[in-house]
This record gives structure tokens, sequence and C-alpha cells, in this order.
């Protein structure tokens, strides 16, 4: 029985074979060539692979394979010299260390040489040929100016920790509500049944060591180099020095912070280990009776991001937080991560043990061995002290199952530095968990921050008696190392830490210095060079790349076995000839070794010239790839058709628009929209396919009037085009309501994917969405007989080829689909909303379509106030059916003698009109004035100039210039006011919306995202509500601060403790759902993920009412704008990315609750609706606003029974006030035609 | 009196709508009450790999699937007493079994999260007889296990290089029975793939864990996740 075949197209087919038959990972890398290497760390998280032991060499691999921005930067150690400031600015060279490196640089006189950092602008198929290969040429400076030069290679550490609660890898976010406790699987060994027992006096005496120690002023600091920590995590130190922390990762985020961004930013599966390894290093209380998780809580703790994962990282950020740490003065680093050796960390390390700062790092761990159980870097250098494992019961952290993560250990000549401590089993703080815990960290990642806080512990004690140099490293090393319980010295060094007796062992500080740590191995000079004498750069770089190759080639392992010791001559020819043939290897460095090889072995080496041979590389690539175009290129009438009858008009009425490339099936039907053409009268029309070749070549049909197929294409490319507005402003896709269930009001569950659009559904003036079809029916009409405008009499107008009417009907179904209550008539301005806000849309398009723009602005000279099409809507449907002027008009409309006034703005209008189009013109106009005192304040500097400060244009035509600096300051404004009401949305209530409510959005949503109003947008729109009375009740003034939302007030809920964990628990579900979504890129997913997150939360906010007592649950359900009694519904939940001008990020989640009722209204019960709509900042994570529409309050629901009986009383208002009325957007337009 | 078992989340293979079915490797289980303490469950793991096949008339190209699984039984408070031991399967090995049910047991999904279910909910009754036959020709494999005490765990693994034709459309029988006193009848079961390896269309293992893992990455690029996720379901007996 099979369920599921996976189909492949001869593409993949190739890529899986090629893989299969490849006969190296290089090779098998080379068939995925154009892969991100981002997504593969994706898809490697995501298949819980990141834990194997292939996973990470391959994900370096991956990252070298496939060029990446990042594959090009090499380290480069410089003299200074004039030469670097004409260095090549392609190659971005700049400084390795903000701040100067304390060696050498002294006095100002700069005379070391400094580490620097640089992309070359030419790659290379190996990193490290990159730094072989005309380094000096790409860099543009002298080549007697390079001392050194390394790739800034991706490191990768292994790693169990990476790990959720259920012991899967972080893809989506933890259930912090689950408990894991140890884990004895694998052979496992359990610690004691009580918290902390690795801090016990039988295990590392790390309880009884702290006891011992009164820290004083200046405390001793501990540098914690990781993935960042969780600052809201009880486990997180009490003394981390807040102004010190950093973040040296390599993304965008905050570099003075060392906070962990959390899931779903830079990677979808940020780990949070640091925030394990912070806590075992200084943690505080897990809870208000516990004891410190931290083996050093009273230390000062500087914490320094280096990266996302510890899977992954790079050179050069650690090396920059170890040179950070040196310049704070701290005492201790503790390092849970490693990985290949590097010269710039070789440097640091150094520079570290000279100022007196004691390195304690992972050892790594493994898997079976592989890829090899020896320790890491910096580990492994010797002025460290390297961490390995051992069980509660004292053995090895070694030898369990092999399919479980292991501590390394040697070889011998490596574990001279090397104590153990405790793990498995240990406390690990639970990122994204404020208060969690789980109790099976793993790895020595969580044995090296006890060792760390060991050393802390005996500094502080000695603190008075040792210098500032490298002498209290070899002092508390020999405390430690002296005072360890004795163990199996190949596994455990010097033995298992027992941190109260080496505060016994007082400092000596008369030890011998060790040498200076090196990276590379002694074997290797004599492959590389004579072994003797001085050796030069090159040799040096040719020597670390072998070490490199060493510990990344088993191959090279199997022949030497310890590089530390006497390698025989047998070996050293089978060594190099192993690295000719190591693919991995660079080309200069094989060539080097095939060159010394005839020196040493005298003969040339087997197969040598094959493996060395140049490849043939073709003139140019002989597949091409031919990407999907950005865009479809359709043609369309700018405004309708009547233009193109006048020779005025004519010119620019016919535009190409630009819709966001998709194929599309015949209709068209795409991902969004369905154009089914079957016109009232059952005539089914054919289909356009606009994939076809001859309408691709011709960016679709021609414009006219009698051509279906382009009425099918231009309500296509309009639709299409508005949806791009809106899901530019929001952040996210468009999702049409789900399809009306009849039997059940409350069923959302039927996915919509396509709105139906019909370009001839009416033989009637009028079009308009429906909500029970969930699409856009558009009519046609014979032309008045008697005053048919630019028109034959009784010849057809179709409200299809209208851009407006297009634009107007589309934007009801998304606003149906974002807001499904907002057509329910519960006070004058809901459906007058509705209306305006499509106009709204409709009206801003003009402005982004640049003939027209540019036209009307020169024949207006500028002045948007003045009489021209911008300001009008569907005007071939107003002519036609007799009105002298556009159906529509925001800035003015004609007498009945045919002349144009402009409209005068009368605060009274908004307490006299109150049919739904009338009144929604209200609220055009003032959106449409508050536009234009934008576009002037923009453009009167232009206008200054071009009049020569007078402001005064002279008579006659514009300069073109002028025409287009305007046009495009006016299509600029356009499109911010345009984001800017489409945002306020997302600020609103989600019942009984009111133009002032309305208004509050609009300046909230600006002000959260831009908060800075240079050119003080927000005012303009106060000003311009203003003069049309349009109010917010219960404001005492009518400033922007005033009318922002209140943030929430949460000391009501604060007084009950256990509120504060309920709305944590609450948060971190949203967190959950904006998790869940950011890689959903399939509508469809994301609405059934929505509804289901939305279904969780309404289970989450259940279970907090019960469980809270009566008075927290209903202060709860208070701050929520709930009754926590009756029932309630998440009715909309939504994500929303959004970044500011100034690039901030802002990742929200909106939630709409409701509750619904019934009031009596003349003896008829009604329905009443209250409810929330919630602004959740994700990245505090808070509440930033409650926006209430409280369903017990009397005064709303008086007001709401009151408007709801006048409009009964009228028989055709009462129309939209049937519970059951199929059609409301019909029977609203076709209102309008009575207006 | 009967007896229900809730499982939550409802992820049996039997109440897996078909077009829903993507994985490599599914559980079933079948619980029954040997007393008034005593609760045995036979589990079935069913092995299914996916064919990768280019367009619809092809035949396929590669197989993907897996060749071992771990699968951890944990009771709460409870206390094993019996369960399938570790052995070595040899080539051509079969084993059939036949038991007559004891008592006549519901099984039914506990919903908490909006799943569609087909069937719902399963009676197995009283003294019905139920046959079980594990089949494995031209391959072997091996079962080892763990008591834990309150559990057990399998770790099922096929040595490399041998022929899986068969078992990869096999099925594993376990069955453990663990006791309660004084305590609710509940736990948890686990299940685990071992590894996602590519098979040839004779069904044979092709690539090493690294190939395996990028033709992985090839197909998710193209949209198909395979999933190896680790299946947990918690079981509680409601009277």
């Amino acid at each position: 029985m099979e369920d599921r075949e996976i189909n492949i197209d001869e593409e993949t087919f190739k890529i899986l074979s090629d893989i299969a038959n490849s006969k190296s990972d290089r090779e098998s890398l080379a068939s995925l060539s154009s892969a991100d290497p981002y997504e593969f760390r994706k898809f490697l998280n995501e298949s819980g692979a990141l834990k194997n032991e292939q996973a990470g060499e391959l994900l370096r691999a991956a990252y070298t394979a496939w060029r990446t921005e990042k594959s090009d930067r090499i380290l480069v150690k410089l003299h200074p010299s004039v030469a670097l400031a004409a260095a090549n600015p392609q190659a971005n060279l700049r400084p390795l260390h903000d701040e100067a490196p304390l060696a050498g640089d002294a006095f100002g006189m700069a005379a070391a040489p400094r580490w620097h950092i640089a992309e070359l602008p030419e790659g290379a198929e190996n990193p490290w040929d990159l730094a072989h290969q005309h380094l000096a040429d790409q860099l543009g400076v002298d080549e007697s100016a390079i001392v050194f030069a390394e790739p800034d290679l991706p490191q990768s550490f292994i790693d169990g920790t990476e790990l959720g609660l259920d012991g899967r890898p972080f893809a989506a976010a933890p259930d912090c509500s689950a408990l894991v406790g140890q884990d004895g699987t694998h052979n496992k060994v359990l610690g004691p049944d009580a918290f902390a027992w690795h801090l016990g006096d039988a295990f590392s005496q790390l309880g009884s060591a702290r006891d011992a120690v009164m820290f004083s002023e200046p405390r001793t600091r501990i540098a914690h180099i990781d993935t960042g920590y969780d600052p809201s995590h009880v486990g997180a130190p009490e003394r981390v020095l807040i102004n010190l922390q950093r973040s040296f990762a390599d993304d965008s985020g905050n570099p003075n912070s060392a906070t962990d961004p959390g899931r779903g930013r830079a990677f979808p599966d940020n780990s949070g280990h640091g925030t394990g390894t912070i806590g075992i290093l200084a943690g505080g209380r897990a809870g208000p009776n516990s004891t410190y998780l931290g083996g050093a809580y009273q230390a000062d703790v500087v914490p320094m991001r280096v990266s996302n994962s510890v899977v992954l990282f790079y050179v050069s950020a650690f090396a920059k937080a170890i040179e950070y740490a040196v310049q704070q003065g701290c005492d201790v680093a503790s390092i849970s991560m490693g990985g290949l050796p590097s010269r710039a960390w070789s440097e640091a390390v150094n520079s570290a043990y000279e100022a007196g700062l004691c390195i304690v790092a992972a050892a790594g761990n493994n898997v079976g061995g592989a890829p090899s159980h020896h320790v890491v870097y910096p580990a492994r250098y010797r002025r460290t002290i390297a961490v390995c494992g051992v069980m509660a019961n004292g053995q090895p952290y070694y030898h369990i199952q092999p399919t479980a993560l292991q501590g390394s250990w040697g070889p011998d000549s490596s574990m001279t530095s090397a104590i153990a401590t405790f793990t498995p089993n240990i406390p690990w703080a639970v990122f994204g968990c404020q208060t969690t815990l789980r109790f099976n960290g793993e790895g020595t990642s969580a044995a090296t921050p006890q060792v760390a806080a060991a050393v802390a512990l005996w500094f502080e004690k000695y603190k008075g008696v040792l210098p500032r140099d490298w002498r209290r490293v070899e002092a508390v090393r020999h405390a430690l190392f002296s005072s360890a319980r004795p163990g199996d010295a190949q596994y455990l060094g010097h033995g298992i830490l027992q941190a109260r007796a080496a505060l016994d062992i007082s400092p000596q500080l008369g030890l011998q210095k060790t040498p200076p740590d090196r990276d590379t191995f002694a074997f290797l000079r004599v492959i590389t060079g004579l072994g003797i004498g001085e050796v030069s750069p090159r040799e040096e770089m040719f020597n670390l790349e072998l070490t490199q190759r060493y510990l990344m080639n088993r191959e090279l392992q199997e022949i030497v076995t310890d590089p530390e010791k006497e390698v025989s001559e047998k070996d050293l020819r089978q060594f190099m000839e192993a690295v000719v043939h190591d693919e991995g290897a660079s080309r200069e460095l094989r060539k080097h070794i095939a060159k010394r090889y005839s020196i040493v072995a005298g003969t040339t080496i087997p197969g040598g010239a094959a493996a060395l041979a140049e490849p043939i590389h073709p003139a140019c690539n002989r597949e091409i790839t031919i990407p999907k175009p950005p865009y479809r290129r359709i043609r369309a009438y700018a405004v309708d058709p009547s233009l193109s009858t006048r020779l005025q008009t004519a010119g620019f009425n016919e535009v190409t628009l630009k819709v966001r490339w998709e194929e599309l099936e015949p209709g068209p039907t795409g991902e969004y929209l369905s154009v089914v053409d079957t016109d009232s009268a059952d005539v089914t029309y054919q289909p356009v396919d606009l994939d076809s070749p001859d309408l691709l070549a011709q960016d679709g049909c021609p414009p006219s009037e009698g051509n279906a197929a382009f009425h099918q294409q231009m309500v296509y490319a309009i639709a299409m085009t508005t949806i791009e507005h809106f899901e530019r402003a929001l952040g996210r896709p468009v999702l049409w309501r789900p399809r009306i269930n009849p039997e059940n009001q409350f069923d959302d569950s039927q996915f919509v994917r396509q709105l139906t659009v019909r370009p001839h559904a009416l033989r009637q003036a009028n079009a308009f969405y429906s909500p029970k079809e969930v699409a856009l029916l558009f009519g046609y009409f014979e032309a008045s007989a008697t005053d048919p405008g630019d028109h034959l009499p009784g010849s057809k107008v179709y409200a299809c080829l209208s851009h407006d009417i297009v634009a107007h009907e589309t934007t009801h179904a998304i606003l149906d689909g974002m807001h499904r209550r907002f057509n329910e008539p519960t006070n004058p301005d809901v459906l007058a909303l509705h209306e305006a806000f499509a106009d709204i849309v409709a009206l801003m398009q003009h402005f982004t379509i640049p003939e027209i723009l540019e036209n009307q602005i020169g024949k207006t000279r500028g002045d948007l106030k003045a009489e021209s099409m911008l300001g009008s809507l569907a005007m071939q449907f107003g002519r036609a059916s007799g009105k002298r002027g556009a159906l529509r008009d925001a800035i003015g409309s004609f007498d009945v003698n045919g002349v144009w006034a402009p409209l005068l703005p009368d605060p009274a209008d908004y307490h006299k009109i109150m049919t739904p189009h009338n009144r929604g013109a209200l609220l055009v106009a003032a959106v449409f004035d508050a536009f234009i005192s934008i576009y002037e304040k923009r453009t009167e500097d232009l206008l200054r100039i071009y009049t020569r400060g007078t402001g005064v244009l002279p008579p006659g035509a514009i300069h073109p210039d002028l025409v287009r600096r305007l046009a495009g300051e006016a299509s600029k404004a356009a499109s911010h006011v345009l984001n800017i009401c489409i945002r306020a949305l997302d600020y609103i209530p989600p019942v009984d919306i009111t133009f002032g409510e309305y208004l509050r959005g609009i300046i909230t949503a600006d002000y959260d995202l831009v908060a800075d109003d240079r050119y003080f947008y927000r005012v303009a729109f106060v000003e311009a509500f203003r003069r049309r009375g349009i109010y917010p009740s219960g404001l005492d003034t009518l400033s922007v601060d005033t009318l922002r939302w209140q943030g929430v007030d949460l000391s009501p809920i604060y007084k009950y403790p256990e509120s504060r964990e309920k709305l944590m628990l609450m948060l971190n579900q949203l967190k959950s759902y904006a998790d869940a979504c950011v890689y959903i890129q399939d509508r469809e997913e994301l609405f059934f993920e929505t509804r289901k997150q939305r279904m969780l939360l309404h289970e989450v906010l259940t279970q907090i009412f019960a469980e809270l007592p009566p008075e927290a649950a209903t202060e709860f359900a208070g701050m929520l704008g709930l009754e926590p009694n009756p029932k309630f519904e998440v009715h909309e939940l939504r994500r929303s990315m959004r970044f500011s001008p100034d690039g901030k990020y802002i990742p929200q989640v909106i939630v709409a609750l409701t509750q619904s009722t019934t009031i009596q209204v003349e003896a008829s019960p009604q329905p009443f609706r209250g409810g929330s709509t919630l602004i959740v900042d994700l990245s505090k994570p808070a509440i930033d606003y409650s926006i209430r529409k409280r369903i017990d309050s009397d005064n709303r629901k008086e007001r709401t029974a009151a408007f709801i009986g006048q409009a009964l009383r009228d028989p055709l208002q009462a129309l939209f006030m049937q519970p059951d009325r199929a059609e409301p957007f019909a029977a609203l337009h076709s209102l309008a035609d009575l207006d | 009196m009967e007896k229900t078992l809730f499982i939550t989340p409802p992820s049996l293979l039997r109440w897996q709508p078909k077009d829903d079915r993507s994985e490599i490797l599914y559980l079933d289980l079948e619980p029954d009450f040997l007393d008034e303490n005593t609760l045995r469950i036979d589990l079935n793991i069913v092995f299914r790999p996916i064919p990768v096949k280019r367009g619809w008339l092809q035949t396929r190209d590669y197989y993907v699937g897996s060749t071992g699984a771990r699968i951890i039984f944990e009771s709460v408070d409870g206390k094993v007493k019996n369960y399938t031991r570790a052995a070595a399967l040899q080539v051509n090995y079969e084993n059939t079994y036949k038991r007559s049910r004891n008592a006549t047991v519901k099984l039914s999904p506990k919903i908490s999260t909006p799943v569609q279910v087909e069937g719902g909910e399963v009676s197995f009754g009283k003294g019905a007889e139920r046959s079980f036959t594990s089949k494995f020709s031209g391959s072997e494999r091996t079962l080892s296990d763990v008591d834990l005490g309150h559990g057990v765990e399998w770790e099922l693994t096929l040595p490399e290089g041998q022929a899986v034709r068969d078992y990869l459309m096999g099925n594993l029988f376990l069955y453990v029975e663990c006791s309660w006193t004084n305590s609710p009848k509940q736990g948890r079961i686990k299940l685990r793939p071992s590894n996602v390896l590519f098979f040839d269309e004779n069904r044979r293992v092709i690539v090493d864990q690294t190939k395996a893992l990028l033709m992985q990455f090839a197909l998710y690029r193209l949209g198909t996740r395979v999933n190896r996720e680790e299946l947990s379901i918690d079981f509680k007996e409601t009277v």
C-alpha cells in the first residue's frame, strides 16, 4: 500500500542521479551548486539532522561549495603602511578589531601588524586559494604588507543541546509547560534526583565553593562567549554588565546587545544555547525557594554573542570576542564551543593569556567517535583550560551508545591542560520559556561553565594577591589541576573538578610560563619547508591549512595518529600523497606538497599529475538558466475607455501595468484571482491565455472595448495591482474571506484560494463584491439616451474597464477578508468606512501611473486642488449615466450648469449626512485633503527654488523637469498615504468602527512605524479630519499625542502574581504562531495554520480564565477587552512584519477577540458585539495596545439600538439590517444610485 | 465495564487520512486489558517507503525510506512485566502468532487540535482472535531492547550492505505488558526513524547517509519534505 508519491521533474532527477553517482561529498555538493547555504541550514534543522555527525561538516562544506558573499571573506594581517589607505575599495578592507588591540599598539605608534577583514572581489573554488593566490593584487596593497592570511572559515561545533524541550531541534516554539527530566537513554548516567546535583560536594563542589567566597567590588568578571542569552529567563544571571554586552554575530542584530534575538528572524532555529550555558555559569534562582543555578552567580558577567548557533559561527566573530574580553578586563572566559585552529584565534588566545584572562573552553563532542573524538580548538591550545566530560558515576562521558552525543578527549598531547566535570543531565534554561528548565543538559557545553565558575571563585578569593598577567592563569590552572579528583587521565586529563578543594590551594606565582600556542603541528614543517630556520609567511599559511585538513580528513588522521609525536618517513610520504589527492585542500597547497614530495621522496607522487591537472574550463556556461521574470507587462486603460476617445487624453490613457509574475491558466486564473467570463445571459466568452507567446510578446491584448479578452486581462491586472499594494503595506499575504456555510455562520473552515472575477456578470449599472460567492461581479449598461456624455446614445459602458471601479471592488473583497464584521452596520460609519476606504485605495492608485500623473500635474501646474481627473472616480460611469462629472469626486463637483467648484469642508456634514456613500465621501475628502497638505509640504522647497523664492508660478506651462519632480513627490506622498491608510486597518477595533477610531488607528500605526514625523503627516491627517468635524469620542484634546491609542495598563492584573505567568503563556502562544507562519509561502497553509492557532489561542485563554481566581480572571479579561463569562471568539489572528524607514524591524501579531450577545430593538432581537484588537509586539514581547469595544457598555448598547431602530424604520436602510441579507454590497451600491 | 484508551494526538495510522500520510514510518496499536491492573499494547510499526518518480507514467526512479527505528514505551508509575525481546532476525525469518483478546477495549482519539480524523473510535471485541505475522526474507535486521523498568526501548537496526527489498515494505510487531497499581494507566509511546535513505527501483540502498541528506535537500528545494521527526503519542485509560 502506497499512499504518497513524490513527483520530480527531469532537472531534479538529474540532481538526484548526480548526487547518487558522485564520488565525493564535494562532487555531491557541486550538483546542488545553485543552492543557498542558509536554506540548507534551515532544511537540516527542520529535518532534525543538525545533530547528526555528518551534518555539521556538510554544512561547512556547503558554505564553501555554494558560494556566498561570506565565502570570499578573508582575514589578513597587514603591516601598517600608507598603502593601506589606497586599498581596493571593492575589497572592503577594514580592521578586524574595532578598538586598538593591546599588543604592539602602545603610544599610538601602531607599529605592530594588525588583523583586517576583507571581501575579495574575485572568488576562488576553495577559500584557502583566496588566501594563497593574488591576494595583494585583489586587496590593492603591497605584497610586503601581508604578514598572514587565512579564510574567515565557518566553524561548526557538534552539540546536542540545540534541541527543544521535546528533544527535537527547534523548529517550532517549545512547549514551555512540558517537564523534561534527566535522560537515562543510551547508557547515559542519571544524577541524583535533586535540583542542580552537579553542584554538590560529591560532584563538582561548586555549591560549597561559592558559599566559601565572599564577593566584593570590583567583582571578578566573566566573559560569556556564546549565542547570546535570554535576559527574561529566571536562569539568567543577576549581575549582567548590561553596558558592556556585545554582539559580534554576523547578522543585522544590535551590536550592543547580547540578547538572543529569538527564533524566526535571521535564522529560523535559534537554539538558545547561550541561555543554557549562562545559567550553569552564573544563573539566578529557578524559583523563589530554589537554590541558585549558577556556579558563580555572584560574579559580574559580560555576555558576548558570536553567532546564532554553535553549529555555525565564524572565525572572525570569535577572535573579536576574545580581544574584546581582554579589553574589558575580564578575568575568565567561558566558551562552550570550538572548531578548527586559526591564526587569528591563536594570537587572541596568546594575547588573553598574557593579559591574565583565563580561557575555559569545551573539549568538544562527537557521535560514536565521528568526525573525531579529539579535542577541538581553542580548548586544544595549551594556554587554556580544556573541559572534558565525566558522568555522575565518575566514568568518562564516552563509551555510551554509539548513536548518542558524547564528549571528546585526546590525543594525549592535548590533555595536558584538560580537566573534567559533570555532564550530562545538568539543568538547562530553555530559551523562550521564562521559567522553564530541562534537566537533560548535555555535552561538554554543559560542563564548561562549571569550570569557568570555579576559576571565577578562585580568582575572587585571591584577587588581592594576583598580578594581572599570565601568572594568574598559571596559578588558577595549578590550583584546579592539583586539587582535582584523580580519574582516567586519557579521558579526564588532570581529573575531576573539585572547586572547594581548589580554593584551599594558595596562589603560586613562580610557575613556569607556558610557551606560546601555535596553530600547527611540528611535523608539518618538514612537509611544507625544510623544518629549520625562519618560517616564511606563505609556509605558515600552508601549515595552518594542513592542520585544518588533518582535523577534517579522517584518512590523514589514520596515517598520523598523534600529530605531536614523531612521524616515520613512510607515514610522512603517505601523508603527503593523501594531501595531494585531498580534494578539500586548496590547489596551491596540493601543488606545493607535490613539489615538496619530489624533494623529500626523490620521486613524483603516484597519480599526482592527474590529480593536479588544471581543469579545462569551457568558454562560457553550456546551460542557460533563465530566471523567472519579476513581473508581467499587461496593457490596460489608465482610467477608462472614454478617455481614449478624446484628443486631450488619448495619449496617456493606454498604459502598461507591471504585475507581479505568476504562471497563469487561461481566464486568467492565478494564485489570487480566477476570471470567469460568463455573462448574465449565460453566454461564456473564451478565456484569455496571457501565457500564450503571442500575448506575452505584445504585453497582452491591445485595449479595446469590444474585445472580451481585453476585459478579462484588464480586471486581472488592476485587481492584482491593488492586491500588491495591500501586501506591501501590510507585510503579509492577502487572504479572502472563508466560504460562507449557510448551515453554520461560525464555520470558517473553507479556504478560498481565488477570488472569482466576473467581468460581465450583471446587465445593470452596478458592480459589487459578493461575500457569498467570494466574487467580484461587474455590470455593463447602455449609455443614457438623452445625456450620454462622450458616448453614443445607447452604446455599452463596462464597469470592468474602469480602473477605479475594479480597484474599489477589489478593496471591498480584501477588507472583508480582514474584517468580516465591517459589513455589519451598527453605526452610520461602518458601511461608510467600507465604501470610503475602497474609494481611497482607488484614488491613490491614480498616482501610481506616471503617464496620467505627469499629464495632470502639467495641466494643473502642480495644483492638486484644481479640477483634474486625479481626484475623480469612475468618470465614464458618471458621465454615461447622465452626470456632468465623475461618479464621485474627492475635491469638487459640477453644478447643474456644468461648472466645477471645489468642495468646501463643513464640520456639520458629519452630523447630517447618514447615507453610506455620501458619508464615506467625507472620509475620502479628509484623507485626500491630508494628502494634498503632505504633497504641498513636500514640494514647497521645489516651488521656492523654481520661483526664486516668491512661491508664485509665472503664467504658462511649467517646465517639464518640474512636472516630473512634482509628479515624483505626488507619487511618493500618495504611496505613503495609501500605506498609512492600509496599515491603520490593523489598529482599529474589530467591530462597530467609527471614523474617529479610524483616525486614531492612522495616527498610532504611523507613529509606531515612523516615530520621526519629518513632514508632519500625522498633523496633516488630524487637521483634515478636524475640518470635517470628524472627532473620536471621549478625548479631551485633538493632538497627535492624545489621538494615539494608549498602551495597556498591566498594573491591575499584576496585582495577582499568577497573572504575570499567564500573560507570558499567552504571549508565548502568539510567538509560536508567528514562528509557525514565518516560512509559510502557501496561502492555504497559512490560512489553516492561522485557523489552528486561533483555536489554540482560544484554548489557552479559556484555560487562563478557568485557572485564575475569579477577581484575577476578571481583571485579565478586562485587560483583553473581554468579559470573562460569556463565550468569546478569537475572530482574527494576523502576523505582520514591517520595516520602518530607518530599518527598524517590527514583528507584530494582531489579535481580534469578539463576543456576541443580543439587544432588543423594537421587540426584535439584534446581535450586539464587543471585543478588542490586541497589537502584540513580539520583540518585547508585550501587548502594545488593546483597542476595545466592551460588550458590557450600556452607552454603546443604547446607541446601537437607536441606530438600528432608526434604520429599520427606513425601508431602504433596512435592507442592510437583515441578518441573512445575501449581498450587502450589491444593495449598498444600488442605493448609491439613489443618493 | 467497557474501557476506553484515549490517544492524543490522534496520530495512529488508522486515523490518518490517506492524503495526509507523508511519513516513512507509522505507528498503530491495539490495546488489551489482561486484568484489572495490566494493559497489553500490541504495537505495529509500519515502514512505508515513498516512491520518487518522474511524471505519472515513469516507473519509480527511487524510493526514500528508513531501515531502522527507535521505539520507546514509557508508562507513568507503571511497571513493565513483559515485552518483545531482542532478536537477531535471520533471512527468511517468519513468525506468526495468534492470540484471543481478553477484554473489549475502545480506542478513542482525544482531539485537542482540529484534525480531520477518518474512522473515529475503534473497538476491539472480547474473544476476537488476531493473527500477527512477521516476514523478513532476503534481509536481516537486529532488534535490541533496553528495559527501563517503567518502560522499554527498542532499537531496530539493519546491518549495512544487506538487501532490503522485502524489508522496506514490512511491518514490525512489538508488544508490551505493563501493570499499574493504584494509579491511572497512562504513558507515552515514541517512534523515530533511525535514518532516511534512498533506494533504487529494486529497493536496494544506493547512497550513504551524507548523500541521502543531500538528496533529501534536493527534494526539499522542490517543496517536498520527507518527515523524519519523532512521533509521540500519549495514552490514558478512562473507565
